[in-house]
């Protein structure tokens, strides 16, 4: 297998990395995929939380690093699909406990057992950021439409390029309502100003909250959009890259949906 | 290194303390040279000592042995020079004095994005954008070809007379010289705007309708 390592960053922590990294990688398990995903938070795992696999921890990327134990023994199984692993961060060690170097060679392990591994990297641009991007293939930059979340990606995209990787966009966490009514940055304004290429757009969605709690995947609910966006991201990554971007917007009246289908009201 | 090289718009300047022995003068400005190889041929060399007179027989001397050695076209006074009248202005564009020279003058293109710092010892030019939180340094004139959304910091360190253009001028802070905008409203609309200094503080206006540099009686180098 010739797997293909992404690395999931944004340089601000709270934007939605690691909500992102397990509906992607759901999603291109559920696609049939053979995926796993690493926290690389470590220090803070939530990963682990997120995808309801928390009392089934044994063994950490730390370990692995370390040669405590095999990949196949770290990687757990998600309860619900079956082509998806987590390899958990560690809790008790911090960022510096495994070197960019130590990574790229897991990377190349993981490479052969996996179609795709996905990277949480962690919040700023230190060592924890260096451990995540060291073996990626690819990048996702992550980024809400708020100036600050904007600043950090904009820096996070210039450390990618530096580094020969050419990142994609996700702008998460827009609420269309305010975006109408001009008291949010609409995508177009991020776009803007971080000008790579965009992969998709999703919005402020409760579900995303009660999925997190119930340690259920977001992709699996049929009538979440934020899951569905996560979805279609995830084809654009597996061979679909022209797949149009859906646009959130709120409901708009029968009228002018038919008005504007047609072409004759704006 | 008492001898410091740079180049200029005319060719070469050479900065050197005029109370060191001969010797160690054309032995530093010697090997300064070398490095240059063909470029100091038919150069002009403006020498520098801080002094408006130089001694005379060091001038003579440092002439001779840069024109025989290098091949140097010409060996003049630096502050006496530059004291000389202007020339008078003739329409040759070729000679005019405000031909372009890139030397000079640095051109990047691309994005400068947050974190990110261009710098030039003059003129910068950016064909592209500057995102917030990117930054852009001259010695010289900085001209943006896109958004200055960042900050640009021109004239460094002292040149009052330097301008920040850009032709979506909406900077988080600019910096002539020692003058300092921050907060500035941001203009609407995309027109091509441009900050200088004015009685001490920073002046911003449209280009095209102000148009400062077309009221020159003739052309000037920058
Ligand atoms: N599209 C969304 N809609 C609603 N809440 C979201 C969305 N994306 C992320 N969140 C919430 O934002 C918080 C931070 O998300 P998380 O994925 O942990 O960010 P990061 O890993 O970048 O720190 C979490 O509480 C998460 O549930
Ligand atoms: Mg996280």
């Amino acid at each position: 297998m010739d797997g293909k390592v992404i690395v999931i960053t944004s340089g601000k922590g709270g934007v939605g990395k690691t909500t992102a990294t397990a509906s992607i990688g759901a999603a291109l398990a559920k696609d049939g995929k053979k995926v796993v995903v690493v926290d690389m938070d470590i220090g803070l795992r939530n990963l682990d939380v997120v995808m309801g696999l928390e009392n089934r921890v044994v063994f950490n990327i730390v370990d692995v690093v370390r040669g405590k134990c095999r990949v196949s023994q770290a990687a757990i199984k998600d309860r619900k699909i079956d082509n998806l692993f987590l390899i958990p961060a560690s809790q008790s060690d911090n960022k510096n406990s495994v070197t960019p170097e130590e990574m790229v060679l897991v990377c190349k392990d993981l490479k052969n057992e996996f179609d795709f591994i996905l990277m949480d990297c962690p919040a700023g641009i230190e060592q924890g950021f260096e451990n995540a991007v060291a073996g990626a293939d690819e990048a996702v930059v992550i980024c809400t439409p708020e100036v600050s979340s904007i600043r950090d990606a904009d820096r996070i995209i210039g450390l990618l390029y530096a580094k020969k990787i050419t990142p994609k966009l996700i702008v998460n966490r827009i609420i269309p309502a305010m975006v109408e009514k001009g008291d949010m940055l609409s995508h177009e304004d991020v776009v803007d100003v971080l000008s790579i290429e965009l992969i998709g757009l999703v919005e402020m969605d409760d579900q995303v909250i009660v999925a997190t709690n119930t340690g259920s995947s977001l992709v699996m609910n049929k009538e979440s959009k934020a899951g569905m966006a996560f979805t279609r991201i995830a084809m654009r990554l597996n061979g679909q890259p022209g797949l149009p971007i859906e646009i959130p917007r709120t409901q708009v009246g029968l009228f002018k949906k038919l008005g504007r289908r047609i072409g004759i009201s704006r | 290194m008492t001898v410091k090289l740079r180049g200029t718009r005319h060719g070469f300047a050479l900065t050197l303390d005029p109370t060191v022995s001969y010797e160690v003068i054309e032995k530093e400005a010697g090997d300064l040279f070398l490095n240059l190889r063909q470029l100091a041929k038919g150069a002009n060399v403006s020498l520098d000592t801080g002094l408006a007179d130089i001694p005379p027989d060091l001038f003579m001397k440092l002439g001779e042995f840069l024109k025989n050695r290098f091949g140097v076209q010409d060996v003049f006074n630096k502050i006496k020079a530059e004291n000389k009248p202007a020339p008078e202005p003739h329409l040759d564009i070729q000679e005019a004095p405000g031909g372009c020279d890139m030397g000079e003058m640095k051109m990047m293109a691309g994005r400068v994005r947050s974190g990110q710092r261009v710098s030039a010892e003059n003129h910068l030019v950016i064909l592209g954008d500057v995102n917030p939180g990117g930054e852009v340094f001259a010695g010289g004139d900085i001209l943006v070809l896109g958004s200055l959304l960042g900050t640009a910091i021109a004239g460094q360190s002292d040149r009052e007379s330097a301008i920040i253009l850009a032709l979506d001028f909406r900077p988080t802070q600019v910096q002539i010289a020692g003058v300092v905008a921050a907060g500035m409203a941001s203009s609407t609309g995309k027109k091509i705007e441009f900050a200088y200094v004015e009685n001490g503080a920073i002046v911003v206006d449209n280009y095209v309708t102000a148009n400062p540099f077309g009221k020159l009686p003739m052309l000037e180098e920058r």
